[in-house]
């Protein structure tokens, strides 16, 4: 027995600050987590806490927790919590970085949050190179819903839904996350550590507090995959779950790190500052100043003109019927203009729906257009029967085949296909 | 081991209500100076419980363990820093010395 | 005020950012990208996120996240897109954060077209995830609706911390028409319950989960009570030429502007017609229905679906009076034609004018 009194020692490892001194958002037990006795989530935990303490960002860290085992980290971590959809936690954390840049975010998975129905959200937060870190803990199986197959579940390993073990053939190989994500080119620092003895679990603490600074540092996306040991699901004592981590999960799975750019990596740069709130809405374009004054409409009368203008796709159908409704708001009218974006468009009755009125118009779809621009022989054929009695057609067609009594028909040949350049009238044609 | 009337460099405590026995600790040990109790604590687990001498204070048991608060390290105040402390740990010590 | 001619998708973009939106995550898809266009083109002139996700899972997501730190954000997709994001919507809601969903409506079921269709009431009004949530629903008919509804979606986001939608359909999204906004630029706050990376903030907690079936239940009632008295508050509808009406035609959205024109020209030949257009489909706007009720004598629901809003009617009105219906799917709009026909042929017909209240009178 020490002959040295309890008083002349000081706390050298003790409970991290960033961890709550009571788990109360815990129903029960509230001192002690929900982990198993052994599992590799409570030491990656503590790991983390260490980090966050040492590099002094309590206030400023934000957890984003996903669904597995370690859906429930919120009950631990004294710092913002946001739990996250099944593998959404990249995007969730991709969000809350570029809306509080200023905030560190961390991003906490399992194997199948991550590498199963995730894996979309890892790849492209990780191709964006988003200044987060992401803590990702790997046991190969799934454990939180009874210990199913995961992506990085090992060849001949048994699950609930490989009861005879993995099969190359049935569910593919085990998927190596952090040679994958190293192939792509935005992300600075992956590493994988295992929790297989000591010294590994001496690089991993290290691993996961470099993870934390690089995003402190501003530095981009950091990720360290860490073999964790199951106990509960692998039907082992913690002790032999280590074992196993370290003499047969990191044969298929090797420790190292597959990226580090951190030397080199520049610091992201801070968002540019926001405009004032008084410029908005001249940034908009809607702001007042700078308006064309309107022409009253009230002196020009009663208007109600429904027009229609139709041709093939590339012929400024659209744009005629644009310019015409900005001309009508520039005299002071109510106005409408519709397109129609179907396959029409492909072929040769593209058309737009243009109204003007005084009144404020009801339907801005023409039915019966007073005017019906025809810029092709299709068109004019399509939409004329639509023209009532007392009405007036464009067109750029030389006849018009159709017979269709008491309308009035004025016809121009274009010079260029685009625009005409004369008109000629032989009076009112009646067909 | 201590010789003597040396102090033991470290000093261990293991939080009875937290632990699970899980024996992570134990095997973690360098010098084997943690054992598990034979009896239960009132929530049914077997626990980790220091032997009473030989610790080095390293803290590599605090590290494996993977409960928050169920392990506490202490040290003798002024002593040089263990192998496994944080950078950040060590650099207070040396200036602090 | 200046008036200009927009598009209804451009104008939502910009009545969003005059709201204080400041986040904006989306998914191409027609007929709603040109709304994602926009965002992409304004969000970061004005110091805000714009990004285009990897897919609408990925977008709703980021939405979660985004309003979880305290900013205002949406989102804009169609049919198919809404479907993939319905579980993030049900976490919204869940989480209580506040959020703005356009949906620009096409043919469905699948794949359907990329026409006009009504197709997405049920998945939008009737919360279209899981769980016992509802997300506050509203349709512009016209441009300027598109704007003023989206400056109101984002304040009942956050009055009722909620997920709200803007449904129009792509007819409502392609058009333009004379818009006006106004001036002044709504400042972005930030609430006290966010997640900002704060001191103040580092206590809370945004989640969905409530493991105990007490909590859980004291969870959901409390949600119920935030609907309950948005359905007292906040359900608007537009009466059109009501007073004195025998036949009363219901639509929404593009539907409203064909009735309007239909009851128009059924004006000018004598016949009593009018139009309710609820503005809110969830809150539906029951009280108007039941006030109406007391004095037309028939309803006509006129959709671009199979009978989605149709059973909202028929709820709201519980028997008191008889509802047509007039379905046209697949792209089709109801043609000004057949729409006035029905009209005619029911403003003809002698049905009395009070309905004995023993009987059961809905048909259709």
């Amino acid at each position: 027995m020490s002959n040295a009194t309890e008083a002349e020692y000081e706390v050298a490892h003790g409970r991290p600050k960033a961890f709550y001194e009571n788990f109360e958002r815990k129903d029960e037990l509230q001192h002690q987590t929900h982990y198993c006795p052994g599992c590799g989530h409570g030491i990656v935990h503590k790991m983390l806490a260490q980090a966050i303490d040492e590099l002094g960002i309590q206030n400023r860290t934000i957890l984003i927790s996903p669904v597995g085992c370690s859906v429930f980290a919120y009950y631990y971590f004294d710092v913002g919590n946001v739990q996250g959809a099944h593998g959404r936690a990249p995007a969730v954390a991709t969000a809350v970085k570029r809306s509080q840049p200023q905030s560190i975010v961390i991003g906490y998975q399992g194997d199948g949050d991550l590498a199963a129905i995730g894996s979309a959200e890892i790849l492209h937060a990780a191709n964006r190179g988003e200044n987060i870190t992401i803590i990702f803990v790997n046991n190969a199986i799934y454990s939180m819903t009874g210990g199913q197959v995961a992506p990085t579940t090992l060849l001949g390993q048994r699950s609930t839904t490989t009861p005879n073990g993995r099969s190359a053939a049935n569910e593919g190989y085990p998927l190596h996350v952090s040679e994958l994500l190293a192939t792509l080119e935005a992300p600075v620092y992956i590493e994988r550590v295992g929790l297989g003895d000591n010294r590994q679990v001496a690089q991993a603490q290290h691993a996961v507090r470099r993870a934390v600074e690089n995003q402190v540092r501003g530095l981009g996306f950091s990720l360290v995959e860490v073999l964790s040991p199951c106990p509960t699901i692998w039907k082992m004592s913690p002790v032999e779950a280590q074992h196993w981590v370290r003499e047969v999960m990191e044969k298929t799975f090797p420790l190292g790190a597959f990226r580090d750019r951190t030397k080199d990596a520049p610091a992201k740069a801070a968002p540019p500052a926001a405009p004032a709130l008084e410029d908005i809405s001249r940034i908009l374009g809607v702001a007042d100043e700078g308006a064309v004054e309107e022409i009253d409409a009230e002196a020009k009368g009663a208007v109600d003109l429904q027009v229609r203008v139709a041709g093939f796709g590339g012929q400024g159908v659209l744009l005629l019927g644009e310019v015409l409704a900005e001309a009508g708001l520039h005299a002071g009218l109510q106005v409408s203009w519709l397109p129609s974006y179907g396959p029409e468009m492909r072929s040769g009755t593209s058309n737009c729906h243009v109204r003007l009125a005084r009144e404020p118009i009801d339907s801005p779809l023409v039915v019966h257009p007073d005017v019906l621009v025809a810029m092709n022989e299709p068109s004019l054929h399509k939409f004329c029967a639509s023209v009532p009695r007392v009405g007036g057609f464009f067109t750029t067609a030389r006849q018009c085949r159709r017979n269709v009594s008491g309308k009035t028909c004025i016809s121009w040949r274009a010079r260029s296909r685009m625009w005409p350049t004369s008109w000629a009238t032989d009076g009112p044609a009646t067909w | 081991m201590t010789d003597a009337g040396k102090r033991d460099r470290g000093l261990l405590r293991v939080d009875q209500d937290e632990c699970k026995g899980c024996g992570l600790c134990i095997e973690a040990c360098p010098p084997h100076v943690i054992q598990m109790m034979e009896r239960l604590n009132h929530y049914g687990y077997r626990t980790a419980v220091y032997a009473g001498a030989g610790c080095t204070g390293c803290g590599i048991c605090f590290m494996v363990c993977p409960e928050p608060g169920a392990i506490t390290v202490l040290r003798l105040t002024n002593r040089p820093a263990g192998r496994f402390d944080s950078e950040a740990e060590g650099a207070k010590r040396c200036a602090g010395n | 005020m200046r008036r200009q001619l927009m598009k209804g998708n451009e104008a939502i973009v910009k009545s969003a950012i005059l709201s204080g939106c400041r986040g904006f995550y989306g998914y191409p898809i027609t007929p709603a990208s040109e709304i994602t266009e926009a965002a992409a083109q304004y969000l970061p002139q004005v110091g805000g996120v714009f990004l285009q996700a990897e897919s609408e899972v990925a977008a709703i997501n980021m939405l979660y996240g985004a309003a979880a730190a305290g900013v205002r954000v949406m989102t804009a997709s169609s049919g198919p897109g809404i479907s993939l994001m319905q579980e993030g919507i049900s976490y919204m809601a869940g989480a209580e954060l506040p959020c703005v969903i356009a949906d620009i409506t096409r043919g469905g079921p699948g794949l359907g077209n990329i026409a006009a269709e009504q197709g997405d009431y049920h998945q939008v009004v009737k919360g279209g995830g899981h769980g016992n949530y509802r997300t506050l629903v509203l349709a512009p008919h016209s441009v300027q609706e598109m704007a003023d509804l989206t400056a109101l979606a984002f304040d009942l986001a956050d009055r009722y911390r909620n997920p709200v939608v803007v449904l129009a359909d792509g007819f409502i999204g392609q058009m333009m028409e004379p818009v006006e906004f106004p001036q002044t630029a709504t400042e972005p706050r930030l609430p006290k319950w966010a997640v900002a990376g704060t001191e103040e903030s580092r206590g809370n907690l945004i989640s969905s989960i409530y493991l105990e079936p007490d909590k859980l239940e004291a969870h959901v009632r409390q949600l119920e009570a935030k609907y309950y008295i948005a359905q007292q508050r906040e359900a608007r509808a537009e009466e059109w030429r009501t007073e004195g009406a025998e036949v009363v035609l219901v639509g929404y959205g593009i539907v409203a502007r064909i009735l309007k024109a239909v009851a128009a020209e059924a004006l000018a030949e004598g016949l009593k017609v009018g139009v309710l257009r609820p503005v809110t489909l969830y809150p539906f706007p029951t009280l108007q229905f039941q006030k109406l009720a007391e004095r037309v004598r028939v309803f006509v629901v006129v959709e671009m679906s199979n009978g989605q809003m149709l059973e909202d009617v028929r709820l709201a009105l519980n028997g008191a009076r008889p509802v047509e219906f007039l379905s046209r799917v697949g792209g089709n709009v109801p043609s000004h034609g057949e729409v006035l026909e029905l009209v005619r042929k029911l403003a003809r017909q002698t049905l009395p004018a009070r309905q004995p209240e023993e009987e059961c009178v809905g048909h259709v």
